[in-house]
């Protein structure tokens, strides 16, 4: 299975860390703008976000070579990932259409009453559904945002047939913790193993190669996460908070349910022994079946395995704001997979997180909503092509 | 091993329904297993109990025709190519039209064996049964025996059960499984106890492997240990078999002991109806999903089912077709899309680690992934396109 025609910025490989900046650029084509012109706009951007690395800033034309050194330092690290929305096929936006090609299955607007089972919209939602999503990331916050901000200045002064629509950003830790000061991405999967997760079918034959993004802004209730005891939110995420180790047992004493988590993993520990302290074995015991980890990962079996739904994550923490009123924090959620069925069933489906918003029992008497999404839209991802992944969808290009 | 599912069976047909599945078991282990095999034909109540799940759309199938052209070849009506023999996943489905406006869904994980066996020894109760199903006062014994005589007390039970084999299961032509009048129990080739079993035991060997990369011993993925397997026993590109093979395979090499757990039998675990929405954008309601041929759950616990009905109650201005999947925006159209949402479950007992000893040597599997070869379900589609143009 070849990962070569992936676009950058999925930070898959083996001893691969994803850039630490995160930005998500929404865009859409202007109101009756011509495919051929939508077209070209996108690949000014995308050819802009190319001379950035080099270090040429389109308004600093001319700049000496040292100072252009500067700016190629300054966008060092800068990817940039063209996905296409729902919104780019439906045709009660775009009058004349911008492309004829067939709108993957399951490239679909999120759903408004939901958009799934337990994991609800935030009170104060933004859209994240947009023709295109131009994903950037990078070394600095200041290369994507001053990349993003570039994007905006071609747009207005080449008068390109495209529209700012949102803009998200994010930050990757060092640490392998997130908000709930838990580690978090353990359970990816070998990098060996991650393309059978990435790579799409010809279903359409335009995606063939390409792969799948999900965009979730997901608001983290910091202060109701941190109104549960330890054993409580180790129960819930399934692991030591301490050590990352998955729990293994629950202790059952004086009616009261304790984690027992696993010894964390020395230095020489085998492979076998690695891989539970990520996914430990299914177990029969419904505490541990009903924790996140294992929710988010029920088959814990490998992503040859079609029926394993496995994603690839790549998430960034944000931070909204800090006042008086309180905190607000959360996950972009980023995940790429090979079909977007597959996040579908693992937010849809019982057992999985079709009937729990993080982790714990499922129904009355579970654990109460942590989790809302502020945000979310789903995009295809095209495999690289020239001039630009995704340039033949346009009418006329092909 | 405990074989009793429902209350279908008098106690001689318990006996012998008990009998069956531990013979089909035993000789899955001979035929199949290794020596060092964990499977058992029963193990302690008390052992635990886990699950495999999977849902009921054939991925295979998609992975080589493309979901839209899989789900039409899936609903192929009977004696077009495709239809039930592709419905793989261990659930198989008629769907009723009315005109090209889908009525209702029958999906079952009903074991043919078990049907042969409830043929054999209460036919009168299964031909209640079947009536039942079809919707119809009345069937006459031969659609579903073959012959008007599998009633009368001079027919052997070994007679009855050959008689109904041939008409309502595998190729049977008998409207009363073929999806035409109604659907019973599964008939695609590998939707069987005996296959359930062969991989089974084929999977619970204890085997470990050398990881290419980093040098250390772990657990055979699926790939690697279909490799090792009979040619056939298990499809990597199904949904159901790769992961039955990696779960069987970690407790393997846990040193567990394995049984199916009983009632034996392939289970409607749960459904995702919170994908589907009515005409007016409303959730469709769990109770449109009807679940029955149930088996009660281990000491009371949550009951499990082999049959699920789903239509729109006729009090509805609407049917099925009109229902739309939010996660793909359209309206229903086939079968398969509800099979999707269905998970299904294989249910096992399985002992304390290390009850049993793990190998000291890796085995070697054959590298890299199965390349499917699609060329067969490609001139399967070709042909149900022809014909069914016709």
């Amino acid at each position: 299975m070849s990962t070569s025609r992936l676009q950058t910025g999925i930070y898959f490989g083996a001893k691969t860390t994803p850039h630490p900046s995160y930005r998500l650029l929404l865009l859409n084509a202007s109101a009756r703008a011509s495919s051929a012109a939508v077209a070209r706009g996108l690949e000014r951007l995308m050819g802009m976000f190319e001379e950035l690395r080099r270090g040429r800033v389109p308004e600093l034309n001319g700049e000496r070579e040292s100072q252009r050194d500067a700016s190629a330092k300054q966008f060092e690290g800068l990817d940039a990932l063209i996905g296409y929305g729902r919104r780019l096929f439906d045709t009660s936006k775009h009058r004349p259409r911008l492309t004829t090609a067939e709108r993957p299955d399951f490239l679909a607007y999120l759903a408004s009453d939901g958009p799934f089972p337990a994991l609800r919209w935030a009170s104060r939602r933004r859209s994240a559904e947009a023709d295109f999503a131009l994903q950037l990331t990078a070394s600095s916050e200041a290369a994507v945002s001053l990349a993003a901000v570039e994007a905006w200045k071609l747009i207005a002064d080449e008068g390109l047939p495209l529209l700012v629509a949102e803009s998200f950003s994010g930050f990757g830790r060092t640490d392998g913790r997130g908000w709930l000061s838990f580690h978090d991405g353990v359970s990816n999967m070998p990098s060996d193993q991650r393309p059978h997760a990435l790579v799409a079918a010809a279903d359409p034959p335009w995606m063939e190669g390409g792969t799948y993004m999900a965009y979730l802004r997901l608001l983290v209730d910091l202060a109701q996460w941190r109104s549960l005891t330890r054993n409580e939110q180790e129960l819930i995420v399934g692991r030591g908070k301490l050590t990352g180790a998955a729990v293994v047992r629950v202790e059952r004493r004086d009616g009261r349910v304790r984690p027992a988590a696993a010894r964390a993993p020395g230095p020489d520990a085998s492979t076998t022994e690695l891989a539970r302290w990520r996914d430990p074995p299914q177990t029969s015991d419904p505490v541990l079946e009903a924790s996140h980890i294992a929710r988010a990962n029920q088959s814990r079996a490998s992503p040859v395995a079609p029926g394993a739904f496995r994603i690839y994550r790549q998430g960034y923490d944000f931070l909204e704001s800090l006042t008086e009123e309180g905190v607000q924090v959360g996950l972009n959620f980023v995940s790429f997979q090979r079909d977007l069925r597959v996040l579908q069933q693992l937010l849809h489906l019982p057992e999985w997180l079709g009937d729990a918003n993080f982790g714990g029992a499922a129904g009355a008497g579970g654990v109460p909503a942590l989790i809302s999404l502020a945000a979310g839209g789903l995009y295809a991802v095209p495999p690289r092509a020239d001039p630009y992944a995704g340039a033949d969808l346009f009418v006329g290009n092909a | 091993m405990s074989a009793s599912c429902l209350d279908d069976l008098d106690p001689v047909g318990q006996a012998a329904w008990q009998a069956l599945a531990t013979a089909y078991v035993e000789d899955a282990i001979t035929e199949f297993g290794s020596r060092e095999g964990n499977f058992r034909v029963g193990l302690r109540e008390d052992c635990a109990r886990v699950s495999v799940q999977w849902t009921g759309f054939p991925e295979r199938v998609a992975s080589c025709l493309g979901r839209r052209k899989t789900l039409a070849l899936l609903d192929a009506r009977p004696g077009l190519p495709g239809g039930r023999a592709l419905q793989e996943e261990y659930v198989e489905w008629r769907v009723i039209r009315r005109g090209s406006q889908i009525q209702r869904i029958e999906l079952t994980t009903e074991l043919p064996e078990y049907w042969a066996v409830f043929a054999a020894h209460s036919p009168k109760r299964l031909l209640a049964l079947v009536e039942a199903f079809a919707g119809e006062e009345e069937v006459a014994v031969r659609d579903v025996f073959g012959t008007d005589d599998a009633l009368d007390a001079s027919m052997s039970p070994e007679e009855r059960e050959s008689a109904f084999r041939a008409v309502m299961l595998e190729a049977g032509a008998s409207p009363y499984n073929d999806g035409r009048r109604a659907i019973c129990c599964m008939r695609q080739q590998s939707n069987s106890l005996f296959s359930a079993a062969a991989l089974v035991a084929a999977a619970s060997t204890p085997r470990f492997v050398v990881d290419q990369f980093d040098g250390r011993s772990r657990s055979p993925r699926c790939d690697e240990a279909v490799s090792l397997f009979w040619g056939g026993l298990a499809q990597l590109r199904r949904a159901s078999d790769p992961l039955l093979v990696e779960r069987l395979g970690q407790l393997a090499l846990e040193g567990r002991e394995v049984a199916l757990d009983a009632p034996v039998g392939v289970y409607i675990h749960s459904v995702a109806a919170g994908r589907l929405r009515t005409p007016t954008g409303l959730r469709v309601p769990d109770q449109w999903f009807r679940l029955s041929r149930a088996a009660a759950g281990p000491s009371g616990g949550r009951r499990h089912f082999q049959r699920l009905v789903f239509e729109v109650p006729p009090d509805q201005d609407f049917c099925v077709s009109d229902l739309v999947d939010v996660a793909t925006e359209r309206r229903i159209e086939f079968g398969g899309e509800i099979a999707d949402l269905v998970s299904i479950a294989l249910f096992l007992r399985v002992t304390n680690e290390h009850a049993v000893a793990v190998p000291a040597e890796p085995v070697q599997p054959r590298s890299g992934s199965e390349t499917e070869d699609c060329s067969e379900l490609q001139e399967v589609f070709a042909a149900f396109r022809r014909e069914a143009s016709r």
